[in-house]
Order: structure tokens, then sequence, then C-alpha cells
């Protein structure tokens, strides 16, 4: 088409008319070919350019090899777990071991298993215990559209949460039309707020499914002007054992937050915290996690952290039974845990608790070494079974 | 809502659908113009529901910024099809000026107003200030309507043409309102005129002469370049330019070039889109682009570099002023003019006056080059023929840096910093190699993807690609498609930079 007007020319090619029949077999083949494509990309991309994980994932690849024990939870774990510590007083104590933190801050069930997963994907020569912080699966949406948010939901994790978030759902709204003070529009709020949720993770999975943005990632990590490049020291800590200091800032409880520490403190003193069973599929997803410990020849042994919250997540009563747990949320019976000089807030430590709950934590290993395996954690296995 | 992002394919197929669904072409621009306003309602509305509640019970304290600019979209077409009427029906040279007049001084008074009126409070005090006189400065919190200098243009180009007799006054006013907020081109552009596109209004558009693999290529090509390039180009660029003195000259060369690529990719790839979605719906817009780093000189620039503006500048403001058809120094005189204004079009900063200026010398060079070198030899003529697209595009990156120059606000004080200029003189020295301070270079890397980049782009100006793409048959088309949107995807970033052209 010629524009008299400004003299410019707009391209007309010859035009290509196709019945609905072929215009329909386009499209199968267009999206056919988009779908295989992103199903054969996916793979071979390196892990997606999340902050922490993407740097404790890396160096356990590089040197999982290393390792006896592994850690892995939320910023209970990652500040509050000090490797360097729990090896000296291990081997101080005749079970001499090597361990990494594989904490990462507010990761909870499932993405916890799906890093677990990425890290047993290939052998590990050494490794015998991962200590896992138990958590219930959580359907909440946070941190939308972010790589933090996408990178774990795979089919495994998919299907949890559908299971999950069906339970949830149904179990609100049977309790609202149980309700006789209930009204119309509660039960449309309870439902739009479900679908909000489960529409959030839908959209992390497709994001996942078609790998969007990790070639942005490769770009910006690899091809960037000298000086740029990122210092991954800040995600495994000063030793390279994935501990990391919570900062100068926060050893000290400001006044509100002792507020409200002191509050929760004395309410647990008086009413000790409870076992949250959960339903089934908390309890399925937490199965799964020791299941796939198993089948890679550690030992898993579950953490629960000196927090002051009044339920912890527990496995069923006939699991609890088989299973090592340490609970750590006894106020009374880790009383130092919660004295508030050693406390950041209701949930977390500072770094002198560090040390603290680290010795407990290493203390009570060593019993458990002796005890189950005779204090020898270090001698290779003859057959590493490769994990999911 | 960006061309980009996901919502608009939704919203693309829905209004697609139900556009080639209805048979009648009234009922299809009645669609497309309550399309237009849901399009540009997205830029402001933020979540409807409030929006709404707000309204519904006469919360207008609470609506979110810019609620009120359909209001001046639609003031603007209001006025201007009462214009078209008026012109028509005008008996004398006198009534007919008269009523252009309304035009132009209303939609250049809304557009100074919205646009420049702090601009010039602003400069004005700062001129006074030369002087020592130092008075209170009163600027108003006034903030730019979406896509106002787009759509004043082309609303000022039909009462411009129909005064000029190069189009009929439109009779019903639904014609002009779609025209005029088409929402392909409602924010950024390419300026259509009215005397290509409303000819397509009035005839109905049929399924059968929309060539879709044409359209969805053009779109997809338009989506990699803002998703992938420019938003790839942009990290380098944003990072020199924030601090250039850090930077040696090298890293400044490679820098500045990125910023050519972002800047290109970016409203080019939105032309793209635009053209591809207007095709899609049986329309065509103007060419905006035509491969404008390959110019061999400055002029040939402007006749490649967003075509739809240089032309409607030529038309309607250069030839208005008198064009070439005077003395050298009037010709050069208006040309000067001309570059000033459309530097300041983009923007109300003396940074796009300067821009426009150095151009405007430019073209004025560029016209003295060719009258003294006219009778040269012809070792002379292959050697400028040899060099001339380099130089022009090392002079166009010259340029780029004072359009980059923007001021930015410090966090810590919220304030705005007039580091603008500062930084660009800075970019300017290690651009030109005239002085050296910073450490960091470049990389091989970041050279390898530039000239991967500029490989690419010529052999799409040679149409060696597009030669390529055309003799696939339709089935390979469509699975190459396919794959290239999974490979698309890897790059696209997770929060998007907004249009440059947008802010203009």
């Amino acid at each position: 088409m010629t524009n008299a007007a400004t003299g410019a020319v707009t391209a007309v090619p010859p035009i290509s008319r196709q019945s609905r029949g072929v215009s329909a077999l386009l499209t199968v083949i267009y999206f056919a070919a988009f779908i295989a494509t992103c199903g054969l990309l996916g793979p071979i991309l390196p892990f997606p350019q999340v902050s922490t994980v993407r740097e404790k994932m890396d160096f356990l690849a590089r040197h999982g090899d290393d390792y006896d024990v592994i850690f892995i939870g939320s910023s209970h774990i990652q500040y509050q777990v000090q490797p360097w510590l729990f090896d000296q007083i291990a081997a101080d104590n005749g079970v001499p071991v090597k361990s990494f933190n594989a904490g990462i801050p507010a990761m909870t069930s499932p993405e916890d298993s799906y890093v677990l997963d990425q890290i047993l994907r290939r052998p590990h020569r050494r490794l015998r215990w991962v200590f896992i912080e138990m958590s219930c699966l959580g359907t909440q949406v946070w941190g939308e559209n972010t790589a933090r948010f996408g990178y774990w939901h795979d089919a495994t994790r998919m299907a949890l949460l559908w299971s999950r978030w069906r339970k949830e759902t149904k179990g609100r709204l049977t309790h609202l039309a149980k309700d006789p003070q209930s009204t119309f529009a509660d039960r449309c709020a309870a439902w739009s707020s479900s679908a909000g949720r489960l529409s959030g993770h839908l959209w992390a999975w497709l994001g996942r499914a078609i790998n969007l943005s990790r070639g942005s990632d490769v770009l910006n990590r690899d091809f960037q002007f000298p000086g740029w490049k990122d210092d991954t020291r800040g995600s495994l800590g000063d030793k390279i054992d994935g501990w990391v200091s919570i900062g100068s800032k926060l050893q000290v409880m400001a006044p509100g937050m002792r507020k409200i520490y002191d509050h929760d403190l004395a309410e647990r003193q008086a009413n000790p915290a409870t076992k949250d069973r959960a339903d089934a599929t908390c309890q399925a997803a937490l199965m799964r996690t020791i299941g796939a410990i198993t089948k890679a020849g550690a030992k898993p042994v579950l953490i629960v952290p000196p927090t002051v919250t009044s339920r912890n997540f527990y496995p069923t009563v006939d699991e609890e039974k088989q299973l090592t747990i340490l609970d750590f949320s006894d106020v009374r019976q880790n009383e130092k845990l919660f004295r508030p000089e050693n406390r950041m807030d209701v949930g977390h430590v500072n770094t002198a608790g560090a040390a603290l709950f680290t010795e407990d934590l290493a203390h009570r290993f060593v019993q458990l070494a002796k005890g189950t395996a005779g204090g020898t954690s270090p001698a290779p296995r003859p057959t590493p079974t490769p994990g999911l | 809502m960006l061309f980009v992002e996901f919502r608009f394919f939704v919203f693309f197929l829905i209004v697609f659908g139900v556009h080639w669904t209805l048979r009648s072409n009234t009922a299809r621009k009645w669609w497309l113009l309550l399309c237009n306003h849901v399009f540009y309602a997205c830029f402001f509305v933020g979540d409807p529901s409030v929006f709404f509640d707000h309204i519904t019970h006469g919360q207008w304290a609470k609506l979110p910024d810019g609620w009120w600019f359909p209001v001046v979209l639609w003031g603007s077409t209001c006025m201007d099809y009462a214009v078209g009427l008026g012109i028509g029906r005008a008996t004398s040279i006198a009534g007919r000026r008269g009523w252009l007049l309304v035009s132009l001084v209303v939609n250049l008074g809304v557009l100074c107003f919205f646009k420049y009126f702090n601009f010039f409070i602003a400069s004005g005090a700062g001129f006074l200030g030369w002087f020592g006189l130092h008075g209170s400065l009163h600027t108003l919190k006034i903030i730019l309507p979406y896509g106002i200098s787009f759509y004043t243009f082309q609303s000022m180009s039909y009462s411009i043409d129909v005064y000029r007799k190069r189009l009929e006054p439109v009779r019903r006013f639904l014609d002009l309102a779609f025209f005029i907020s088409f929402f392909p081109q409602l924010v950024a552009g390419p300026i259509v005129r009215a005397t290509v596109f409303l000819p397509q209004v009035f005839e109905k558009r049929v399924w059968a002469n929309v060539d879709v693999r044409n359209a969805v290529t053009l779109f997809f090509i338009g989506f990699v370049k803002k998703a992938c390039v420019s938003e790839f180009a942009a990290q380098f660029s944003d990072e020199f330019f924030a601090a250039p003195q850090k930077y040696t000259h090298g890293a400044a060369l490679v820098a500045v070039m990125y910023y050519a690529v972002q800047i290109y990719c970016d409203f080019s790839g939105y032309t793209d889109m635009a053209i591809g979605t207007a095709r899609l719906l049986g329309y065509d817009l103007t060419l905006n682009f035509d491969f404008p780093y390959f110019s061999r000189n400055v002029t040939e620039f402007w006749r490649r570099w967003h075509i739809s503006l240089s032309t409607w500048l030529r038309d309607y403001l250069y030839i208005s002023l008198g064009g070439n058809r005077g003395t050298k120094l009037f010709t050069y005189r208006n040309l000067m003019l001309t570059m000033l204004l459309g530097g300041l079009w983009h923007g109300a900063s003396w940074n796009f006056v300067i821009w426009g200026g150095i151009h405007g010398l430019a073209l004025i060079f560029h016209r003295e080059w060719v009258r003294l070198t006219e009778n040269a030899g012809a070792v002379f003529k292959r050697i400028m023929v040899i060099i001339a697209v380099p130089v022009t595009f090392y002079w166009i990156c010259v340029t780029w840096i004072f359009f980059r120059a923007t001021d930015t606000y410090d966090d810590k004080t919220h304030l705005l910093e007039a580091t603008g200029l500062q930084n660009a003189i800075a970019a300017l020295k290690d651009f030109t190699f005239i002085s050296r301070r910073g450490k960091i270079g470049t990389t091989w890397e970041c050279v390898a993807i530039l000239a991967a980049l500029a490989l690419v782009h010529w052999l799409n100006s040679q149409r060696i690609l597009g030669n390529g793409w055309r003799r696939l048959p339709d089935w390979a088309a469509a699975a190459l498609l396919g794959v290239g949107t999974a490979v698309a995807l890897l790059f696209v970033p997770v929060h998007y930079k907004p249009f440059i052209y947008f802010q203009f």
C-alpha cells in the first residue's frame, strides 16, 4: 500500500488464503512445536538464578561428595545451624563428620522437597545424614512473578499442592455452608481467595514449564562488563559451609518485638506447643521427603526449631514412633535457647543463640550416631543409590 | 497493558474473535472503539473493582491519577470533528483558516500545557536567575496523559488535511473517534495520517485479505525486539549511564552502542507489534522504521527513523514554515526550527532540545558537505561510500548520549538530581576518546553479542532472512514460529522496563 501523504510504503505481501481446517492444523503444528521445544529446553538449562538457592545447589553439585551431613530448612536452619561448630563438637565426641547448611530463608514444604530432590539427583558418596526442618505443606502464594516462587513448581509439587488445595477449599466452603451466620458474599470471598491461590501456583507452573526468563539468567550472569559479577560468598557464608550470620543489626530484639516475644514465651511456658498432625496430604508430602532421603541411603532426622509458636507440624502418631525427631520447641527443656539475650525474634535465635542451638544439635547428633551407627558415619557407603 | 504482557494476548484474543464474528462494519467499529478505551484504561485504572467501587461511591479523590485521561482524548476528538465539519461548511478562505486555527491552538495548547508548562516555568525561572532575578517558582502537579503527543498529532493531521482539501470532512463521529483512539497505535504510534487510515475505516474489512502469517511474524519479531533484545541491551546502557566516569573508552563504545540497540529495538519492536496487531484486525498502519542504522548520512537517517514523525514534521511544520522555498539561510533556519521542535516533542527537557539541535546542525552540515564535495574525485567518493555507514552510526550514537541524558531520582532524598547532562558529558568524553578516567572495561562476549545482533540486522536489511522465510511452506513456518516462541520466552525478563516512547 502506498501512502500518498507520507511517501512511506507498507509492504503488502501476497496473501495465502487458507481454509479453516488448514488454519486449525497450522495452529496445532505451532503449539506442538512450541511445547516440544519447551520440553527439550527445560532439562538442559542450568539451575534457575534464584538467590542463595542457586549458589548452594551449584556448590553441592561440585562438592557434594565431601559432606556426610546436610541440613535443609528455612531461615531456622540457615541462620541457626553453624556447620563448622557442629563438625568440631561431633569430632571432639568421636564422630568426625563434615556438614553443610543447605537452608534457605523462607523455604518450607513443598519447596524444601524440591530442593532436596535436586540435591539427591546425583549420588553423594559420603552422605549419611539429612537433617530437615519439619513444615506442613502450604498452599499460600507469596512473591508472585519471582524466580524464587516459580522454580520449584514442577509436576510433583503441583500434584501435592492440588491435593492440599482441594481439601483446604472443600473444608473451608463446607464450614461456611454449615455456618448459619455466613453470607453468600462470605462464600464468594472464600472461593475467590482459594481460586487466587490456585491460579498463583498455576501461573508459576506455567512459567516454569515454558522456561520463562531462564535464558536471561544465563545472559545476565555470564555476559556482563567485568566488575559487575555477583559475589556468591554472601550466600555460602564466610566459612563456605552455608551458614550466614543474620548481621549485626539483628542481634538484639527491638523493643516492640521483645514485648510480643515475652507474651508468647509466657504463653508457651504455661501451655507448651501442641503437635499439629495436619491432613493426609501434608503427611504424604513429609513421607515422600523421608522416602527420598532413605532411598538415597541417608538417614532422615527431623528438626522442630526453637520457636514460640503454639503448634508444630508433626508426623502421624505411628510414624512419629519410627522417625528420629529432634524437637527444640519446649521452652522449659531448652531454656537457654529462649533467653531473650539469645533471640532475634519470636522465630529465630541470634548468633549467640545459633551457637547454643548448634551445640545442642551436635550433642544430640552424637548420641544418635553412636546409638544407631556405632559412631562411625564417615565411612563411604559401598553402593551409592541415586536419588529421585 | 503492554503488548508483551500475557494479559494483552488474552485481551487481543477476545477483541479479534468478536471483531471477525460481527458482520456489520459499523458494529465492528463500535466494538473496536470500546476495546480501544478498555486498552487505554488499563494504563491508569489499576484494580478495576476498586476503581468502580470509588466511582459508585463518588470517592473522586481516591481515584488513581489519570482517571481523566480519556476526557482529554475525547475533547481532542470532539474538537477536531467540529473543526472538520466547520472547515467543510466554511465558504471563505478566512473561515477555513479560522477553523484550522481553532484546531491548532487547542491541540497545541493542550499539548503545551500538559507537557511543557512546568518545563517553561522552570526554564524561565532559571533564565531570570542568570540575571540575579529570583522569583518564586509556581509549578503545577501535572501528569502527562498517555499517548497525548501521538494522538494530538493525528487529530491535527486530520484538520490540516481537511483544510488542505486532501480529505473530505468525516460525517460520522464514530469514524473519527475510532481513527484517533485505535488501540494498536494509540499510546506510542506510529502517527497514522487521516488520509491513510480513514479510507480503511469507511471500507469493510475482509478476513480473506488478512495475511495472518505476515501479521503474526511481524508481531513475533516485534516481541523479540522488545522483550529479548531491548531488555538485554538495557542492562549495559543503564549501568554505564548511571556512572560513565567508571568506564574505559571500549566499555563506553559498547555501552552506547547497546543503548542504540535498546532504543531501536524498544521503539521499532513496539511499532512492529502495533502493525502486526492492526493487520490481524484488517487495518494497515504506516511504516515507521527502515533499517535506520544502515543510513549513509544523517538526512537518510531521518528518512528511515520514526518515519511517521519525521514525515509529519516535514509536511506539517517544515513545509508550513516555508521549507526550502527561499534563501539557503531561510532553509537552514526552517530545518533548525523543525529539528529543535522535533526534539522538544520527545520531552520537556533541555537534553531533547540539544538532541534536536545537534541533529539540525548535522542536517545543515550534510547539505553543505554534499554541495562542497559535488565535484570530488572517484577515489574520494569510493572512500566515502565505505565509511559513510559507520561514520553516520557513530554520529547517531553521539546524539543518543544526549537523548539518554535524563535526570535521576535519589532514592534517599526523593529529589530529582540534575545529573543527566553531567553524565552525558562524561559519557561523551569517554565515547569520543577525549578523556579516560574509568577502569571498568568491556568483555569479548559483550562485543560478540553486539556483532551478532548487527549481523542479523544486516541480513534482514538485505532481505536475506525475509526471503528465506517467505519461501518456507506454511507448516514449516508454523513449526518454526512455535520453536521461536519457546526460545524467545527464555529471554524475556520477569519484569519489563516500560517502552521508552511511552513517556513521550
